[in-house]
């Protein structure tokens, strides 16, 4: 092909890889990625060593990329060409309708599932006090009316299903699937763009719970809702969908309820207390949910002033945060254990040593379920 | 270093380009040949000994077939042989020899293939048999020698360039400002083949090939044009990239593929399909062994070996063999029916032919694994699977603009259309915008590649 001023585009093209160079070099770089929620690669110092192994490359490679000029909005218009080739369902996130952000669904059959399963199957046979469970189906099996025209199917109901006839007679099955998928409103018990449940879908489970154990759940008007804007969720972040409206959450709290929250990690030697449920910093990040129990931790003790006398032991992954302010108007003492970080010891040695609680209840959400093993070293 | 990264493009490519022109230019030879060495080095320096002792070990056997009388000459020639095919050899080939005896026990781990070992050991062997022909002179300098040897653009997957026709350009090329133009615009394209389609229809292959329900019998031929247009869109736009990146030193590198999914016979797809291979076996298999003069049943052999030789060129699995020993059976089967008779059959009915078997010969070069590769073939012509699975359906329905877009592309309509408006000052500026829209997508595309949320990690 003849150019008739092959000059300027010899200048445009040399120009524009020369000045991402020199943007790559001038500009500061981030250390921290908000979205990815991970520190970015460090600057590689070279080694002779490293570079006869190889290594050195591949940090070079890293480097390079995780500081890339632009690298976000890249990633953003990587995401929005892949929507408008039509591949909206495939990949980690599905973009349904009115900027609903789906999870995929999770993989139909699961060796995992079943091994969590016959794990809490056999925990609950040695129980003296009664096991709850509550598997949270995914968004994508409840909120159908938003999923987009063309998605794979949703497996949620027969996994669940599944994993209830894995789970015994000594498991109370909470059917949390059946109660979300027969609701008046589906879309408001998930966020859009957060794979976990809204406050409104943790109180109907938590509605379903109290029924199961016979007691009177706390009507809504307890509550005062307030509501915060400017949710950007997991799916959101994962998604590159950097034009998607945010989420809108809501902080249920009883006005009448004093409850002190105390939390423990592995790593540090003081647990951290405070008054409330609620760890009002994280509204301030783009990342909202955190703000039920500050996010994940090994271990989460709740006092209430619910004069109930009871003690519940919740073992859980992160849908169980949003879960705890409701779970506090029925118990006095909640302690919450994920087995993702809990590690200094076992359930039943944890048990053995808190011989008051009451009831055990497990809350996950189906993929945790599905893929975590962490269930597995219940004992 | 791919050409397909970050840091070929933005760091190494810009750096080359800006020494390469500031530098007087009894210096641009010396400074590719250092370009060279980083470029193949990047990754894994380990194999640099492998390919500067071919480059050594060759320019020396050239000097001294030039130097050498008649019987000298041979044995020159059959060191070179000996060293370049034995190095090929001993890394590509020990291994699959090993397996197919049953011996592979003695390998205590697989041994590493050198990086374009098969690219630059068919170059070499080229260069010394052209000496040893006198069809070309020794090269006299090591470094023009080894520039050439190791002529990054096209070290590590084509086009197979013989020396002949680098010669002149080594000594006496001239950079112009349309050359260099030209060859941003076609490493651009090749870039945007490499990412934008070749990548998305290798996700679709994928896709659908690891579906655990089946994909139907129409969801298996689309898998299968899939790879069709990944293995087309990967390596062409490999050999655009090569081709451009040559233009930006002013060197001109020979045309690799001419819209092969065009062809109305197999004779006439491996016209245009990987054209420096198949010259290159013509010219120094084929025709040393006799080509088609010494009757029928000579040629079929001279076919056999070459398909056989050329499945085997392409990987060490017998699937690759199987690959070849299937155009041997088509060329000769052609061959048998005669061009004439061919020609009675409409021409889009041959082309379509053409097409569906060059399509079922991917699927044989694409699963190594005979037992798969047995599931795949029934599944694309058994019924038994229904005809496209719900799965399946959601892969294909999701990439059909793609694959529009790609079976376009790989037809010669849009070059067509360029060069019949070339001239106009639209269509010149729709090129440029064009190229700038690809580069901007394809490295939105390896960028997106490093993005990899952390979601459990901090809260």
């Amino acid at each position: 092909m003849q150019f008739r001023n092959p000059r300027a585009v010899v200048l445009l093209f040399g120009g524009i890889l020369i000045a991402v160079q020199a943007a790559f070099w001038l500009l500061p770089r981030a250390s921290f990625s908000v979205n990815e929620k991970r520190v970015l690669a460090e600057a590689p110092r070279l080694t002779l060593s490293d570079i006869a192994d190889g290594s050195a490359f591949t940090e070079i490679d890293s480097y390079l990329s995780d500081h890339f000029p632009g690298r976000e909005a890249l990633v953003g218009a990587n995401a929005y060409l892949s929507q408008a080739e039509g591949r909206n369902a495939l990949g980690d996130i599905v973009r349904g309708r009115d900027s609903w952000l789906f999870p995929a669904p999770l993989a139909a059959d699961s060796a995992v599932l079943d091994k969590n399963m016959q794990a809490i199957a056999a925990f609950a046979d040695k129980q003296t006090v009664p096991v709850y469970l509550m598997a949270v189906p995914t968004a994508g099996a409840v909120v159908t009316e938003k999923l987009p025209a063309l998605h794979f199917a949703y497996p949620d109901a027969a996994l669940l299903e599944e994993a209830q006839q894995l789970a015994g007679n000594n498991v109370h099955w909470v059917d949390v699937m059946s109660a979300f998928a027969g609701a008046a409103q589906p879309e408001s018990l998930y966020y859009r763009t957060d794979h976990h449940w809204t406050s409104a879908g943790a109180y109907a489970a938590y509605c379903l719970l109290m029924q199961a154990q016979g007691r009177t759940p706390a009507a809504p008007d307890t509550f005062d809702v307030e509501r915060v804007a400017g949710f950007y969720g997991t799916s959101y972040a994962k998604s590159g969908l950097w034009l998607t409206e945010p989420d809108e959450i809501e902080l249920w709290t009883d006005p009448a309820l004093q409850t002190v929250t105390t939390v423990y990690d592995a790593n540090r030697a003081e647990p951290a207390r405070q008054e409330g449920m609620l760890f009002r910093a994280y509204l301030d990040e783009a990342d909202k949910y955190p703000v039920f129990l500050s996010g994940n931790h090994a271990q989460v003790h709740i006092e209430t002033s619910a004069d109930t006398g009871r003690h519940l032991l919740v073992i859980k992954d992160s849908y169980a945060h949003a879960l705890a302010p409701f779970l506090a108007e029925a118990y006095q003492t909640i302690d919450l254990i994920d087995l993702r970080y809990f590690k200094q010891e076992t359930i039943s040695d944890w048990l053995a040593a808190n011989p008051s609680v009451d009831e055990i209840l497990f809350v996950y959400g189906l993929q945790s379920m599905a893929e975590d093993k962490t269930l597995q070293w219940l004992e | 270093m791919s050409f397909a990264s970050l840091v070929f493009l933005y760091f190494f490519l810009p750096i080359v380009l800006v020494g390469y022109y500031v530098l007087p230019r009894r210096w641009r030879n010396p400074f590719l040949l250092a370009a060279n060495l980083v470029f193949y080095g990047w990754g894994e320096p380990w194999f640099l000994p492998v390919i500067l002792l071919t480059a050594c070990g060759n320019w020396l056997i050239g000097l001294q077939i030039e130097r050498s009388a008649a019987k000298r000459r041979r044995l020159w020639l059959a060191a070179a042989l000996l060293l370049d095919l034995g190095l090929l050899i001993a890394f590509k080939y020990t291994g699959f020899v090993l397996r197919s005896i049953g011996l592979d026990h003695l390998l205590a781990s697989p041994i590493p293939l050198p990086l374009g070992i098969s690219f630059y050991i068919f170059q070499v062997v080229s260069y010394v048999v052209d000496v040893y022909r006198r069809t070309v002179p020794a090269e006299t300098s090591p470094v023009r020698f080894a520039t050439y040897m190791t002529f990054f653009p096209q070290l590590i997957a084509g086009p197979i360039v013989r020396y002949d026709e680098l010669r002149a350009q080594l000594t006496g090329r001239m950079e112009t400002w349309n050359k260099i133009a030209s060859g941003f615009c076609l490493l651009l394209v090749g870039l945007g083949k490499k990412m934008l389609l070749a990548n998305p229809m290798g996700e679709l292959w994928e896709g659908l090939r690891a579906l655990p329900e089946g994909t139907g019998i129409v969801g298996a031929w689309i898998g299968a044009i899939a790879f069709t247009l990944q293995i087309y869109f990967d390596f062409s736009g490999y050999s655009d990239m090569a081709r451009g990146l040559g233009r930006l030193f002013g060197f001109e590198i020979p045309v690799n593929f001419r819209y092969p999914y065009a062809a109305s016979s197999i004779k006439d797809f491996w016209r245009r399909w990987h054209i420096t291979l198949s010259s290159w076996f013509r010219d120094y298999v084929y025709i040393p062994l006799g080509g088609s003069r010494r009757g029928a049943g000579r040629t079929v052999c001279n076919l056999f070996v070459v398909w056989a030789l050329t499945g085997l060129w392409h990987g060490a699995a017998w699937n690759y063999v199987l690959w070849g020993l299937y155009y041997f059976a088509l060329l000769t089967a052609e061959r048998m029916i005669g061009e004439a008779r061919l020609a009675r059959i409409p021409r889009a009915m041959r082309h379509v032919l053409t097409l569906a078997l060059v399509v079922i010969g991917w699927v044989l070069f694409a699963i190594e694994d005979f037992g798969a590769l047995g599931a795949y073939l029934r599944a694309m012509f058994s019924p038994a699977g229904g005809l496209l699975s719900d799965q399946a359906a959601v892969w294909v329905l999701s990439y059909l603009p793609l694959l529009a877009v790609g079976a376009l592309a790989s037809t010669p309509a849009a070059a067509a259309l360029v060069r019949r408006k070339g001239t106009s000052a639209a269509a010149r500026w729709s090129v440029v915008t064009g190229c700038l829209l690809i580069l901007a997508a394809s490295t939105a595309a390896l960028v997106a590649q490093s993005y990899n949320p952390f979601l459990y990690f901090r809260f």
